[in-house]
């Protein structure tokens, strides 16, 4: 097609692309039609009309008109190609580009159509074929960058298979990138050739000859800072194990520098390295090199240290560095017990060091990493020296405006919660230490930074109460000071990420929406940080909330993966190549991040339930997007925790790193197992469905929904042994918003479900065997109705005499929501199975036949016999449906009866906010009750504004 | 203690320690690997011992002829790291990448409201070259300074020489 060609037909489409930017898809649609109306063999017209379709979420339409287009031989305009692109990817049908492209090459083999398949193959990974692609473009048209390509392709194959990578890839690699530098030389103003060079020489851990590489003049081409340059040959000579080299050239740059602390951190393990080697024999000499070694460590530290006084810290902190990797030896250093000859006292050199830089704020962070190598006695003694030092520091005169004693507060109560102190405080002594806090958090003129992390510091005190007794009172003054710091402090982060966690405990949404708004959470961060959030909307029963997240979480996973892959193009078309497999990781991270498929299997799980009504259209929605038979699965075993939990800052004793990762791990795993959970109900609920569907192979469809019933049934059965009912969220401050698996599966509402897929299983199987089920098939009425009223019993139990506790709202909320979703699913599954029966069941009569009258002769009887026969039997099909749509009256009045409890349990007198705050804590108490009125009040409205949202559901739904 | 390193992409999944500060924007993927790309050696992280990240300051260099210019397009500091004289280490580094790529000034584009920084910056030896009128947009509308520092490559400070008018943001080149 010409260019003038081109142009006109871009002018006549452009009407369609107008309204699809605006996102008018119905207008869209319209305007595709009167294009093809005119001309109606505009193949970009159609494909558009496919994509528009897409976008409207009729996905079995659009595939008709795509698959009729997109066959083997088939010539395509660029502006029909970019639309067939933009039609799989928005379906995520990725594969199909790669198929587009690898025809499109076989009729217009020219260099935008190979290129463009050579990315659709990097964005697959499919680096073989990627690698013949890009040779086949060099032979062709003879540019040297696509033999880069080539190379580079080489190499990502090599990343994925380390072991072939060595023996065959990379040298190949290696061949074909010096062929070229010799034939070419270096492209100039580039460093394409450096980079392929030393990525090769990396992967083959050729270490020597990276340190080499970069000492030649042509490194300094390649894209890092000098700075960066040598440091990283300082890296490759350590691996190439060249301590004398790397002590060499990181002792003379040390002086120069005394505060980078790589420099620090590779002579000390230079030193370490050469110790072991030392130590290998008994070797008198050896031993006396050993000694050696570690007293020149010393008095480097100690002339460097001397040289800079107290204005860096890194050659302090190299002190306890090296007494860190010293202890760490394997094999101890005989006749050398004792180093304070050597690095001086270690506690007296910490309280030295705390003295000097307490007024930094990461004076803490840098003494932290030490503190596990102390004995107990070192520990108790560096208590007493701070306490000594705090006592000296209390006593001077206060300076208007200097912040230095609150900083030396800080410090010194950090150091005593690090070390255990505070777990040995009576509660009388707890309650004193809080009160002093928050009076130093409501100080007149305290900055917002100490202000900041002396809040962080209590929250830790008050939430050690929560975590430990189930202090509720405690932890909703925990709340209130957090509101305190947050509606003034407007630079502090932390406070906030706080209250998001606690609100999350309580299933107060309505606030949580407004601090992630403060903080302004987006982009990477919403999958770093989500997971503080994540379920919470699911739980609390806010699912038109839940569905709006996730649909903007899966925006943002879509548009990160388009732009990470744009960049990856990018970096091959500029010779970037160092950049590409960094940015390829970082893709896979995304793709595999264990949120984005939590996110879409629970998009796919609350839409279907709640929001769509078309029985065919969420049949489409809960099997989700895979390949029509189905093969392309998850695999839950690949996927990646992205979750950041640094964001919040501790200050705790060295224990809590156990409980952090113990955390993180099981937190990680439920995260998995109640996707996949979700996942094996939506796609078993799917395969009803799919049973009646016009363009499934039957015998598949049958497969099919027998193994995903069989998977579901197996995985929450698996859910109960692993969540057993007493199992509670793990209360940790960086623990993600729970997500209360153990009630779900113990709640008996999945349990129903089951009950009628496995109905759904027998249905078919009597259907397709030609006869009629039997009501009995899915139970009685009375049976479900006694199943409903248990699952929707939610009102909390009382003790007599006593009134509630705290917060006894939050368990009926996460009942309710649960109860909710079951009642939604038994119902989907109810209409599928009628729409089983009306499918498979021919002719099946509206009513019970009449009695036909006598014939006259035997044949004429037995006729007559044979017919009221056949139409009893079809009479069952009647009476089941009848029975099925009996079960929907008796779904909504469940509904109906949860809608009543609901308004009764608002109506409860007993409060569920604490209202007995700030005992004993004197002149502080007025800075939480001054917080109470407007937190309380939110609380009340999302707790109200929660019960309201379910009220419309079930308004709407049933 | 101050020890820069390049920028990795996987920094992404960890630096929400300094992109919640308030005067931080957190972009799309793009943004920064467009500068991890073309302008790496202006795109360094510090990084405490402890591993979680400190700082981390981005720029890039354009421009053309006596417009050949260092520019900062983001310097942030994690609040728990801050008064060690990270920003100033960061901006000396970026200064000096600038004077090797022979750039004759060093700018950035500050909120006007963000004291702190525009005083740390005077320190550094920058000036107001302009006020950029609407500069940022969204839930925090605000004008912007334009801030210069001449490098060795302009002795006489033409660079620097403070425009006597508003700019909107639409005309900065």
């Amino acid at each position: 097609m010409s260019k003038a060609e081109l142009a006109v037909l871009e002018r006549r489409l452009r009407p369609i692309y107008d309204s699809l930017d605006s996102q008018q898809f119905k207008k869209a649609l319209s305007d595709c039609d009167k294009v093809l109306k005119k001309h109606p063999n505009t193949s970009a017209a159609k494909v558009l009309k496919a994509l528009t379709l897409i976008r409207l979420e009729k996905l079995a339409d659009a595939t008709e008109i795509l698959e009729a287009l997109d066959v083997p031989g088939a010539h395509h305009d660029e502006l029909t190609l970019q639309a067939f692109v933009h039609c799989y990817r928005d379906s995520n049908q990725h594969m199909k580009v790669v198929t587009l492209y690898e025809r499109i090459i076989q009729v217009d083999p020219s260099e935008h159509n190979l290129t463009q398949l050579f990315m659709a193959y990097s964005r697959e990974k499919m680096y073989k074929e990627q690698q013949k692609i890009g040779m086949r473009l060099y032979k062709d048209f003879g540019n040297a960058p696509y033999y880069f390509w080539s190379v580079m392709s080489l190499i990502m194959q090599a990343q994925e298979n380390p072991e072939l990578g060595k023996k065959m890839l990379l040298p190949l690699a290696d061949k074909m990138c010096q062929t070229q530098v010799e034939k070419s030389g270096y492209t100039e103003g580039s460093s394409a050739e450096l980079d392929l060079q030393l990525l090769i020489l990396e992967g083959q851990e050729k270490w020597k000859e990276c340190a080499a590489f970069l000492d030649r003049p042509q490194a300094s081409v390649l894209p890092m800072a000098p700075y960066n340059l040598v440091e990283k040959g300082m890296d490759f000579l350590m691996k190439d194990k060249q301590y004398k080299r790397v002590d060499q050239l990181a002792m003379e740059a040390v002086t120069k520098m005394p505060d980078n602390w790589n420099l620090w951190k590779i002579i000390t393990e230079s030193t370490i390295c050469q110790i072991e080697q030392c130590l290998e024999s008994d070797n008198k000499e050896n031993i006396e090199l050993a000694h050696n070694f570690v007293k020149r460590l010393g008095l480097l530290i100690e002339k460097v240290q001397k040289q800079v006084g107290y204005k860096s810290r890194a050659p302090f902190i190299a002190t306890f560095f090296a007494y860190k990797q010293i202890g760490k030896l394997t094999k101890q250093i005989p006749d050398m017990d004792d180093m304070t000859s050597i690095f001086g006292e270690q506690v007296d050199k910490m309280l030295e060091y705390a003295k000097n830089f307490y007024k930094k704020p990461v004076c803490f962070a840098d003494l932290q990493m030490f503190f596990c190598d102390l004995t107990s006695e070192q520990k108790s003694n560096f208590l007493k020296g701070i306490d000594l030092w705090i006592g000296e520091v209390s006593a001077k005169d206060d300076v208007e405006g200097d912040e230095s004693k609150v900083w030396a507060i800080i410090l010194t109560e950090r150091c005593r919660r690090a070390l255990g102190e505070y777990e040995k405080m009576d509660a009388a002594g707890h309650r004193s230490l809080f009160q002093q806090c928050i009076a130093q958090i409501a100080a007149p003129e305290r900055t917002e930074h100490a202000q900041g992390v002396l809040c962080n510091l209590t929250v830790s005190h008050l939430w050690d109460a929560y975590r430990k007794e189930n202090d509720l009172t405690k932890f909703y003054e925990m709340i209130l000071l957090l509101e305190f710091v947050a509606a003034s402090n407007k630079t502090d982060p932390m406070c906030k990420l706080a209250l998001i966690r606690a609100y999350s405990a309580l299933c107060a949404t309505g606030r949580i929406s407004a601090l992630v708004k403060t903080l302004d959470i987006k982009v990477i961060q919403m999958d770093t940080l989500g997971h503080l959030t994540f379920p919470v909307y699911e739980t609390s029963g806010r699912f038109n909330l839940a569905i709006i997240q996730n649909t903007q979480l899966s925006l943002m996973y879509e548009q990160a993966e388009k732009e990470i892959q744009d960049c990856i193009a990018q970096a091959y078309r500029n010779g970037k190549f160092s950049a590409i497999p960094r940015m390829t990781a970082a893709s896979k991270h995304m793709k595999l991040s264990a949120q984005k498929t939590a996110c879409d299997v629970m998009n796919r799980y609350l839409s279907s339930l709640f929001v769509l009504d078309d029985v065919d259209q969420i049949t489409v929605t809960l099997w989700g997007d895979e390949d029509p038979i189905g093969e392309k699965r998850i695999d839950w075993k690949q996927l990646i925790d992205t979750r950041d939990f640094n964001a919040i800052p501790y200050t705790e004793t060295e224990e809590y790193e156990a409980l952090l990762d113990d955390m993180k791990k099981r937190t990680f795993k439920e995260l998995i197992d109640i996707s996949e959970l979700r996942s094996t109900l939506c796609r078993a609920l799917g395969a009803v469905g799919r049973v009646t569907h016009e363009n499934m192979e039957p015998r598949l469809a049958r497969l099919q929904l027998k193994m995903t019933v069989m998977e579901f049934k197996q995985h929450l059965e698996y859910c109960c042994r692993e969540y057993p009912s007493f199992l509670i969220p793990s209360k940790l401050a960086q623990s993600p918003a729970p997500h209360h698996l153990s009630q779900w599966v113990h709640s008996g509402g999945l349990q129903m479900v089951l009950e009628y897929l496995e109905a759904a299983v027998k249905l078919v199987d009597i259907l397709d065997s030609g006869e009629h089920p039997e009501k009995s098939l899915v139970g009685t009425r009375t049976e479900m109705a006694t199943k409903l009223i248990k699952l929707i019993e939610i009102p909390p139990k009382r003790k007599e005499g006593e009134k509630l506790p705290p917060f006894w709202i939050v368990d009926p909320i996460i009942k309710s929501s649960r109860a909710l979703q079951t009642i939604a699913a038994i119902q989907v599954v109810l209409r599928l199975i009628e729409k089983v029966v009306l499918k498979l069941v021919k002719n099946v009569p509206t009513a019970v036949p009449e009695p036909v009258g006598k014939g006259k002769g035997k044949k004429d009887k037995k006729a007559a016999e044979e017919a009221m026969t056949k139409a009893l039997d079809e009479c069952k099909a009647v009476v089941f449906l009848e029975h099925i749509r009996a079960m929907h009256v008796e779904l909504r009045s469940a509904g109906n009866f949860l809608h009543t409890y609901l308004g009764q349990m608002l109506a409860l007198e007993d409060e569920y906010i604490p209202s007995n705050i700030g005992e004993d804590l004197g002149g502080a108490k007025a800075a939480l009750e001054g917080m109470h009125n407007p937190v309380a009040s939110r609380l009340q409205r999302s707790f109200l504004n929660t019960c309201e949202d379910m009220h419309t559901t079930i308004k709407l739904r049933f | 203690m101050t020890t820069l390193r390049p920028f990795d992409v996987m920094d992404m999944f960890k630096f929400n320690n300094v992109n919640l500060d308030i005067n931080t924007e957190t972009y799309g993927f793009q943004f920064y690997l467009h500068y991890m790309m073309n302008y790496p050696e202006y795109y360094q992280v510090a990084e405490h011992p402890n591993g979680e990240i400190m700082a981390y300051v981005m720029g890039k260099i354009e421009g053309r002829d006596t417009n050949w210019h260092g520019h900062v397009t983001a310097l942030s500091v994690a609040p728990n790291f801050r008064r060690l004289g990270l920003a100033a280490y960061m901006m000396e580094f970026l200064e000096r990448t600038s004077e090797a790529r022979r750039a004759y000034f060093v700018d950035l584009f500050v909120r006007v409201s963000n004291k702190i920084a525009i005083e740390l910056y005077k320190k550094l030896g920058y000036v107001v070259y302009r006020q950029i009128i609407g500069y940022y947009t969204g839930d925090r509308d605000e004008d912007a300074f334009d801030m210069r520092k001449s490098l060795s490559r302009d002795p006489e400070k033409k660079a620097m020489v403070p425009l006597n008018y508003l700019v909107h943001s639409r005309d900065v080149d």
